[in-house]
């Protein structure tokens, strides 16, 4: 590391190294599920290093795999950040939903007012040997 | 000989489990899975000198990617 802390516009305290650009996330804040959600997504595009400086804290290392400057660095760190905000989010909709998305898919499920496709096939059977255009007629009589 | 590459991942963040399967597919390096405390260690005796500063970071990124996915597996029965 090369350069002592620095303060990101999105307020987190980033130190910034040869390629790399480090921080810690608060747990309480970020939960880690959230943290490996965000780190899934950067997984492509650079080499993702999570370690645990202390109790509730879950440090990021993030390394370009490529040449990156200093603003290239701190842009990614900003993004990572942002996308733990998104994660975060997500998983609070998702957890508020929950309910009402239970509540969809049961009454998708359960609702019984369309017929079954049985009832559906029995039906055609029987309206196929009620036309009567159709009854067999035997061959000696069909040549008059 | 050169020295084995030793690798340490905190076991809070990172499942064994998911560890020593991401190592599987590093076999060609001769990884050993060890756990250590809080710990995972992995190390790797037979890397080529060319390789010795990218591979951390190779094993790094699978080692995480296994351990989401396993997680999310976990967490999806």
């Amino acid at each position: 590391m090369t350069e002592p802390q620095q303060a990101a516009p999105n307020g987190l305290q980033i130190e910034l190294g040869a390629r790399r650009v480090s921080f810690v996330v608060d747990e309480a804040l970020y939960p880690l599920d959230t943290i490996q959600g965000a780190a899934y997504l950067f997984l492509d595009r650079c080499y993702v290093f999570l370690d645990r400086p202390a109790d509730q804290r879950v440090a990021v290392v993030l390394k370009a795999k490529g040449e990156a400057d200093e603003p290239t660095l701190d842009a990614l760190a900003g993004e990572f950040a942002n996308e733990l905000l998104n994660q975060a989010l997500r998983k609070a909709v998702g957890a508020s939903n929950a309910k009402i998305r239970e509540f969809i898919l049961a009454k998708a499920f359960f609702s019984v007012d369309a017929p079954s496709s049985i009832d559906k096939l029995l039906a055609e059977l029987d309206a196929e040997e009620m036309e009567p255009l159709e009854i067999p007629v035997p061959w000696e009589k069909t040549d008059g | 000989m050169a020295e084995p590459v030793v690798l340490r991942y905190h076991r809070s963040l990172y499942a064994t489990a998911s560890v020593t399967r991401a190592a599987e597919r590093f076999a060609a390096f001769g990884p050993a899975v060890v756990e250590a405390e809080a710990d995972v260690l992995v190390t790797f005796a037979d890397v080529p000198d060319r390789l010795r500063e990218r591979l951390p970071d190779e094993f790094a990124n699978h080692a995480l990617f296994q351990t989401i996915v396993d997680a999310r597996a976990e967490g999806a029965k």
